[in-house]
């Protein structure tokens, strides 16, 4: 068994102490109290602390102090009254600290302690926005904000184009939404580099937090080639994956299946067991893919440029990052297809116990 | 009776685009280019709505403007208009902290009508308003 944890509680309230220690000792916990933060201080200064619980803003409290105390680098749970004390966090920063808005129920404690400990230490993860975030934010943010212009031009609310300035505006908004799917990606796949599958693997149901979800889009339930999506899903189905991971794989094959099918044909998706696993298929009617170039598909950057395809811009990236996730859970993906007629793609997963 | 809604967000294009949309749907709408200031017109114009951003001044600036928003001490400034719906609009993809997650079973944010993701379709804002009205 793993060592307990053993976390030092700093409030000078000892029915809050009281409360904390309770619900943290029954989660294997050991704990320790300080009165003051010099007390909290000289303690850390002594070996054997792993984290500490404080109230951010206790009077004459230097809990904040602990952030940048020498030496140390435990991590921080940190209570606060008032979420207007921002500029206090920013000393905290480096420090692997979490922040909760009193009054903080025992569920909360509880995730919070699993996080720090479990998750957010080992993974490295920050209480803040991580720089992958924020640097994808700063791609999406401004792309974002050029395909709703185009949009709004598009439909009118400037005043009504000719056909030939309406053929500009979809021109922006279609490699708008190719230069976003390629961000997309790139953030994705960056994300599966840096993060261990024990972070993500957890029991999924593919029908209601995957499928159902995904195909309720207003961007591909009302999608502008006039595609139908049928699904067909006899049951639920749980599997080893994750909900977000999973959803991406969908998302990815749905848009290729509009991008390469033809107009207001079927866009079929099941979800069905396939002996000791699941099998999620995403079948569309469209050019298809030569049986030559099957083979290239899943590479990262095998965008295959088929008769039919020209003007349909992609990464080239979607079905790379569509196998990576797959195979971080143990499932495959493969494809049939019939050129000019349709194309097949089958996920299948461990079903989960 | 027109309803009204509060854009927040630093992004000014896109705040012209949707006040474009929102007037031309019937909504009267009022801009703030911050969250501070978004706080302060929320005050002063009582929207029926507020369709608000998540990064401006700060990371995490819209986050803490849903905080101080539904604030239930006694004495918050913003008790009466504590429990206006918000409507997040926001281009943050993924988020791994948690406290800020974007996976509602997750999170501790304080209750938030939807979270929807830029580039947001017109139809699909204008059927989330709809829900509210």
């Amino acid at each position: 068994m793993a060592d307990p944890i053993h976390l030092l509680l700093l409030d000078h309230d000892l029915s809050i102490r009281r409360r904390y220690a309770s619900i943290l000792e029954e989660e294997g916990c050991v704990c320790e109290f300080a009165l003051s933060g010099q007390e909290a201080l000289w303690r850390l200064g002594q070996p054997g602390i792993d984290g500490v619980i404080a109230d951010s803003t206790a009077p004459g409290m230097a809990a904040l102090d602990l952030a940048g105390a020498p030496g140390q680098s435990p991590c921080l749970l940190l209570f606060s009254l008032t979420p207007e004390n921002e500029r206090h966090r920013e000393p905290c920063r480096p420090a692997s600290c979490l922040w909760l808005r009193q009054p903080v129920v025992d569920k909360q404690l509880r995730i919070a302690l699993s996080m720090v400990f479990d998750t957010a230490d080992k993974i490295g993860e920050r209480p803040h926005l991580d720089e992958a975030a924020i640097l994808a934010h700063e791609f999406r943010s401004p792309l974002a904000s050029l395909r709703t212009t185009a949009e709004t031009l598009r439909k009118g609310y400037y005043g009504e184009l000719s056909a030939f300035q309406q053929t500009a505006v979809e021109s922006i908004e279609r490699n708008s939404g190719y230069l976003q799917d390629t961000i997309n990606c790139v953030g994705h796949m960056y994300q599966l580099e840096n993060k261990p599958i024990t972070g993500v693997k957890e029991v999924v149901d593919l029908l209601s937090e995957v499928v159902e979800p995904i195909i309720a889009r207003p961007e591909y339930r009302d999608n502008r080639k006039g595609m139908r999506l049928t699904l067909h899903a006899p049951e639920p189905l749980r599997v080893v994956g994750n909900w977000g991971l999973l959803r991406i794989v969908l998302k990815n094959l749905i848009n290729n299946a509009i991008k390469y099918g033809h107009r207001d044909t079927d866009i079929q998706i099941r979800v069905e067991q396939s002996g000791r696993q699941a099998m999620m298929c995403v079948r569309n009617e469209g050019i298809g893919i030569p049986a030559a170039d099957l083979g290239r598909l899943f590479q990262r950057f095998g965008r295959l440029r088929l008769p039919g395809s020209e003007g349909i811009k992609g990464s080239g990236l979607g079905l790379y990052l569509c196998r990576r996730i797959v195979e971080l859970f143990g499932g495959s993906i493969v494809v049939q297809s019939e050129p000019g007629q349709y194309a097949e793609f089958r996920v299948f997963l461990d079903r989960a116990r | 009776m027109e309803k009204k809604i509060l854009l927040v967000d630093d992004d000014k294009d896109l705040l012209r685009d949707l006040e474009v949309v929102l007037t031309a749907h019937g909504y009267q709408v009022q801009q703030a280019h911050s969250a501070t200031a978004g706080l302060r017109a929320a005050l002063a114009y009582r929207p029926d709505v507020i369709i608000l951003d998540v990064m401006m001044e700060k990371d995490t600036a819209g986050f803490e403007f849903v905080y101080q928003l539904r604030s239930e001490r006694e004495a918050s400034r913003y008790k009466e208009i504590r429990d206006t719906p918000v409507i997040f609009l926001t281009a943050i993809h993924q988020v791994t902290n948690f406290r800020f997650s974007l996976n509602e079973q997750a999170s501790f944010l304080p209750p938030t009508h939807a979270m929807l993701t830029k580039p947001v379709q017109i139809e699909v804002l204008l059927a989330k308003l709809n829900e509210l009205y």
